[in-house]
């Protein structure tokens, strides 16, 4: 009796919080998961059509078969998890350990570190779009000085253009950096103590004790930025807008231009790029949890 | 465990749950006959309309009807601006007995006017009366049943249609429906420094007979160390592109289907681009192609700067035009000796809702009169606003009323415009918003050659199989 009153007690708590999450999160989930095998553009903007069995994968189809944009974007995208999987978790762990000796200036660094995160993303997209820009940005300049007339235009040269947006966020690590350093101040300093006694080498004590300890959190770090890599899209529109020649698109960029940036409308086919999206997410949620073993605390 | 397994199944069921609403809801919808729904709405649009004039007449007050555009800006930011706010308010005076006139600037202009009628027909909703300003609003509000086919209007009073003049043709849909009208034109030539020609010692455009004139005026402005003109991904280039496509009648013929065309690797469009790669971007040092900011009208600045002899841009760009010493207006040859094109492009502009009551939409019928009247036409030429849709329009006669520096420019532009042997619709409007930023998205790779015609034929031939 006391058992059933106390699960009640809890449902009721709970209730409030499955409704809205049904309702801000199920429900347009659901809705987009619906609607990708619809027919939904211009010419039924207010009511989606399903095309019927046979055709209720047409839009995955196309998107894997004839769309281009769709194929450059899903490359991107995943180019870029994998670029912030290998560059930026293991740069901010490289800056986590080397603040976490705290060395001279370490507070100053570290604060130097996190602003660009508390930079709105457009602020920064601008700042980009200027240091790349021919007539005002200094990287032309810099080009020019070991390649004189070189006169490299970032953004306007498909060989350059995904680089040009890759570096406008692949290095702003700040934020996780402070979560990571966060959990190495929360080590026991007395079995980094007991190492140093035995003789253990700093570089020693970094892989062989504190990256050990710190492995769910790396976990944590690296599926936040590997999502924030699979959903890029404020860089992408601010800097590129997924020029030249659509070689900076991204899958968010291109659900975007589906289903807003033509009078086509097409929300259906956004919506498809969108649950291939949210899949690819899940899959790189689960795979990284898997790797790093995020729910296995080593503390 | 098993809590967490209960949990997990109501969490699972709540979410097939509303897939399930969300796929009910759709399908009830979709099941529904598209025409028997545009009915059902026109008749109850129309049921309310007469209750809402017997309200009216009952209350005894005066109709009022709202419309939004996008001249927002003051007089120093845009003089255009003012001028158009003035004949708005000129129209609600002239009406202020009969009905209500009430114009509103929407300060995030046509773009933001579309955007907000977007979230509105998701409603059920639309503007009164309004100005998109060339954001095509027309395709999903038609099919949505909101907006007022205006043809029934235009074909009852020959003046109307007279005023409307190219917008008749280029804005009737395959079905013989005309949602939208303008005042105004995009009226494209396009505008040289006759003294950079002659210091290269080129023809000037008036003299030229066909492209290949065209072709020897940029190698002589090349030799004599003159940018003939600035490109950049985009507005410029499509320009050179569409006139390029009114040569012959091959490649008009391609044009003017454009909408339907599904193969581009034919010699008409390969030959154009091949010219756009070999003649026109092959002959400039630097081509714009910058995503945004200012070196996206860095193509305007060096024709205004006198650094480069041709500036492939609207008749409304005379303001820039008046700043150069030498400027003047063309239009483009074509490969018939003599014969000129132009690209005037009527597009979406004013939109009337389909839900007024009779006494609206009198009013919005009277409005969309006034507004393509000779009258205004007449106001908007010489205030060196744009060019006027009508075909009637007698810019010699206005020539003598203008009395503004960008107005005469202007006026001779339009003029050229308007007796140019052949007249299309601009590049996006001939193929469609897709793609002319697919086709934009080309110009860099012709640029650095990384691209052949062959490629770009190919490459919107799938952009077009995948839409």
């Amino acid at each position: 009796m006391k058992n059933k009153q106390k699960s009640i007690f809890i449902i009721v708590f709970l209730l409030p919080c499955i409704i809205m999450w049904l309702l801000i999160y199920a429900y347009p989930l659901a809705n987009i998961i619906v609607t990708s095998f619809c027919n939904w553009n211009y010419k039924n903007f207010t009511a989606p059509e399903f095309p019927g069995v046979a055709h209720m994968f047409d839009n995955y189809i196309k998107l894997f078969t004839l769309d281009n944009n769709f194929k450059m974007g899903l490359i991107n995208s995943l180019k870029w998890v994998v670029l912030t999987l290998i560059v930026q978790v293991p740069f901010t762990l490289l800056v986590a350990l080397v603040l976490s000796k705290k060395p001279r200036g370490w507070r100053f660094t570290r604060n130097a570190f996190v602003i660009p995160n508390i930079i709105s993303s457009a602020a920064i997209g601008l700042i980009f779009m200027n240091l790349y820009s021919p007539s005002r940005g200094i990287v032309t300049e810099i080009c020019n000085f070991f390649v004189p007339g070189s006169n490299v235009s970032v953004l306007t040269d498909s060989r350059y253009a995904f680089w040009g947006v890759t570096f406008s966020f692949i290095l702003y690590g700040g934020t996780n950096c402070i979560l990571l350093l966060t959990q190495i101040f929360s080590i026991d300093p007395s079995m980094i103590e007991a190492a140093k006694v035995d003789g253990a080498s700093n570089g020693q004590i970094d892989t062989k004790i504190i990256m050990p300890l710190l492995r769910p959190m790396i976990g944590t770090v690296a599926v936040l930025a590997a999502n924030y890599g699979l959903l890029l899209y404020n860089e992408i529109a601010l800097i590129t807008r997924g020029g030249p020649d659509n070689s900076t698109y991204s899958l968010s960029y291109y659900i975007y231009k589906s289903a807003l940036g033509s009078t086509k409308l097409n929300f259906a086919r956004g919506n498809a790029a969108g649950v291939v999206q949210f899949i690819l997410g899940i899959l790189l949620v689960g795979a990284l949890n898997k790797l790093f073993r995020t729910n296995e605390s080593e503390v | 465990m098993n809590k967490k397994k209960a949990l997990s199944l109501v969490l699972v069921t709540a979410l097939a749950g509303s897939a399930l609403i969300t796929g009910c809801g759709s399908q009830s919808t979709a099941s529904t006959d598209t025409a028997a729904t545009t009915a059902a709405t026109q008749e109850s649009a129309a049921a309310e309309s007469t209750a809402a004039a017997e309200t009216e007449t009952a209350n005894g007050e005066l109709p009022t009807i709202k419309f939004v555009h996008g001249y927002y800006q003051t007089a120093e930011e845009w003089p255009a601006a003012e001028v158009m706010r003035q004949i708005y308010a000129d129209f609600a005076e002239l009406h202020k007995d009969e009905y209500t006139f009430e114009a509103v600037a929407d300060e995030t202009g046509g773009e933001g006017i579309y955007n907000t009628a977007l979230n509105d027909l998701s409603s059920g909703e639309f503007y009164d009366i309004a100005d998109f300003g060339g954001w095509d609003i027309t395709p999903v509000a038609s099919e949505a049943g909101a907006i007022l086919d205006l043809k029934p209007y235009l074909d009852e009073d020959q003046a109307f249609k007279d005023g409307v003049g190219v917008c008749y043709d280029q804005n009737l849909t395959d079905d013989g429906k005309i949602y939208t009208v303008r005042e105004q034109v995009e009226a494209i030539g396009f505008w040289y420094n006759e003294n950079l020609f002659n210091e290269a010692g080129a023809d000037t455009p008036d003299k030229w007979q066909t492209w290949d004139d065209f072709n020897t005026a940029v190698d002589k402005l090349v030799a004599a160390g003159i940018n003939p003109f600035g490109l950049n991904g985009g507005w410029p280039s499509n320009i050179l592109t569409g006139a390029s496509l009114q040569r012959n009648e091959a490649s008009r013929e391609f044009y003017q289907n454009g909408l339907n065309v599904t193969d581009f690797n034919t010699d008409a469009f390969k030959e154009t681009v091949a010219f756009m790669q070999d003649d026109a971007l092959g002959k400039i040092d630097t081509a714009y192609f910058g995503p945004g900011g200012d070196d996206d009208n860095a193509y305007t600045d060096t024709f205004k700067e006198g650094k480069s002899a041709m500036l492939f841009n609207g008749v409304w760009a005379a303001g820039d035009a008046a700043e150069v010493d030498g400027a003047k207006p063309a239009v483009f040859p074509t490969d018939e000796p003599g014969k000129k094109a132009a690209l005037m492009t009527g597009g979406c502009g004013l939109v009337v809702s389909s839900k007024l009551d009779e006494a609206q939409t009198a009013a919005a019928i009277d409005f969309l009169k006034y507004m393509t009247s000779p009258e205004i036409a007449a106001k908007i030429v010489e205030a060196g606003v744009g060019m006027a849709p009508s075909t009637t329009v007698d810019y010699k006669a206005i020539e003598g009323n203008v009395t503004d520096a960008a107005g005469k420019p202007l006026v001779e532009a339009c003029n050229l415009c308007q007796s140019a042997d052949y007249q299309s619709v601009g590049f996006g409007t001939a193929f469609g918003g897709g793609i002319e930023g697919e086709m934009s998205a080309k110009y860099a790779g012709l640029k650095d050659g990384s691209k052949t015609p062959d490629d770009v034929a190919q490459e919107l031939n799938d952009f077009v199989a995948a839409e």
